[in-house]
């Protein structure tokens, strides 16, 4: 009995030659293997599922389904240090397409699982009230706003003014997780900071002249 | 002895009913303690048995299945309290402790619960993605994983791989778990397909098309196109029959994914195929036939 294969893969510079599923040369049921890229990240199984690119038309499979990709994306996105997704982008992101597959998460499908994620705060359109370019939230802006604070207290910088650019950008953050955090994201976490009486804004004219000063 | 007539005779007759009884009484108690004693014996020596052989029962599956053999030939029912007898001595009865049965003197009273609360644990939580279907492989790869969190780690020490041994789940255990959840009425059944079993645990019988179907995706790793199953499954089935029972693996029954970049990689299909008329357009993937190796 022949069965045509499964898989047609084509091998790329980004996976190690190992790490490719079962290709022309394995048997009919090489089990689906977790890929690991030249970063140290490991796709799981399911992602060399071709049916994983397609958005199921059974509700709750597509719920499950759904489920794991805002996991994988988050994952994805905190391990690359990735905070915007464009789906208008020509350069597709690495975790939406499995080239070893042939299997890509096609805009509208990208569309829906980032609405999921902007539902449960994983996510956000920006700017609001399109559908096409997103932040990732892989930690909630609370989240860095907290982190930001504690760097602040760590360091006695909470009697001085800061710019955004020297929060994100400056020398003294080079080691730190929010080091070139965009600015919209930036935004949100001081935000969150005035709500808890926390931090002031101070508006410059401009995006250059924004500043902060943390109580 | 002389049987003579007369009153005496009556008397003489009362005496000698009176020596049987007591003889017979005395014959069939010592006969009963001796029963008593000789079951007592057979029972410390059971359990010393199995106290001495605990690690055998509990980590080697063929000795598992063997010693419950041997438990249902003697009409055992080791999950059963054994020490509802008062009479127990009292060397046995630290041992038998709170009554728990055999099993509970080997823990295996909570292997087998244990067993079966894992294995719900996994066919529910895995519901969603394979619509209730899953292949017995599958699922004893799952819960020797639930057990034993650290295989995970794909280390070959020899520690671990024999800790990996120690638990080996049989087919057996899988029964007789299922067994257990029989009076709950939740439809867990396993299923023999072809070579393969698959355990579905929602209640719902699969039919012949469907194990028709099973039986040729657990050979091509759980892919099915129309192309294979025109091939593959004779006599022929029609274009119609071919398409309502992929529909019907998808939509009705949650067991199959389907996969539409197989024809057109650039072009999104809005499909929902509530229509049953409407053609499938892709590749169907049975998930529970779908060897994921994570």
């Amino acid at each position: 009995m022949s069965i045509s294969q499964p898989f047609s893969s084509s091998a790329t510079s980004k996976v190690q030659p190992n790490d490719i599923p079962s290709g022309g040369t394995g048997g009919i049921n090489t089990p689906l293997r977790p890929i690991k890229n030249d970063r140290g990240f490991e796709f799981p199984a399911i992602w060399s599922f071709p049916p994983f690119f397609t958005l199921q038309p059974n509700p709750s499979t597509l719920s499950h389904q759904l489920e794991l990709w805002r996991a994988l994306t988050l994952k994805w996105s905190k391990h690359h240090r990735v905070f915007e997704v464009n789906i208008e982008s020509e350069q597709i992101h690495e975790v939406f397409e499995n080239k070893y597959i042939k299997r890509k998460l096609l805009p509208p499908s990208m569309k829906k699982l980032l609405l999921e994620m902007s539902k449960n705060g994983e996510a956000a359109p920006d700017p609001p009230k399109q559908d096409n370019r997103f932040l990732i939230y892989w930690k909630k802006p609370d989240e860095w706003g907290d982190l930001i604070y504690t760097w602040i207290m760590d360091n006695g910088l909470n009697s001085s003014i800061m710019t955004f650019y020297e929060i994100t950008d400056g020398d003294l953050s080079h080691t730190t997780e929010f080091y070139e955090l965009p600015i919209p994201i930036l935004r949100k976490a001081l935000e969150s900071l005035v709500k808890r009486g926390k931090a002031q804004l101070l508006e410059g004219k401009g995006e250059i002249g924004q500043g902060v000063r943390f109580l | 002895m002389r049987k003579g007539p007369g009153i005496s005779a009556l008397s003489r007759h009362t005496t000698y009913s009176n020596h049987y009884n007591n003889l017979s009484n005395s014959i069939s108690s010592k006969n009963l303690k001796d029963l008593t004693e000789s079951f007592e014996n057979f029972k410390f020596l059971l359990i010393e048995f199995s106290i001495k052989h605990k690690k055998d029962i509990r980590s080697d599956p063929g000795f598992r299945f063997q010693f419950q053999k041997l438990c249902s030939i003697l009409g055992i029912d080791p999950l059963l309290s054994s020490s509802s007898s008062s009479s127990s001595s009292s060397k046995n009865e630290g041992v038998v402790g709170g009554g728990g049965g055999i099993w509970n003197i080997l823990g295996i009273n909570e292997f087998e619960y244990e067993l079966t609360v894992q294995l719900v644990d996994i066919c529910v939580s895995t519901r969603n993605v394979n619509g209730g279907l899953i292949s017995l492989d599958d699922l004893i790869k799952r819960i020797e994983r639930l057990r034993n969190p650290q295989i995970r780690n794909k280390s070959t020490s020899q520690q671990q791989q024999q800790q990996q041994q120690q638990t080996t789940i049989t087919i057996e255990d899988i029964k007789r778990c299922i067994k257990i959840l029989e009076p709950l009425k939740s439809g867990y059944k396993l299923n023999k397909i072809g070579l393969n079993y698959y355990l579905t645990s929602i209640p719902k019988e699969l039919n012949t098309d469907q194990s028709i179907l099973l039986n040729l995706a657990s050979i091509s790793n759980g892919k099915l196109t129309k192309k294979l199953i025109s091939q593959h499954i004779k006599p022929n089935w029609s274009n119609q029959r071919i398409n309502l029972n992929l529909i019907d693996c998808l939509m009705t029954q949650g067991l199959a994914w389907i996969d539409e970049q197989s024809i057109t990689t650039n072009q999104y299909i809005e499909n929902d195929y509530t229509d049953l008329n409407k053609d499938i357009q892709g590749d169907i993937w049975i998930i529970a036939a779908t060897n994921f190796e994570d």
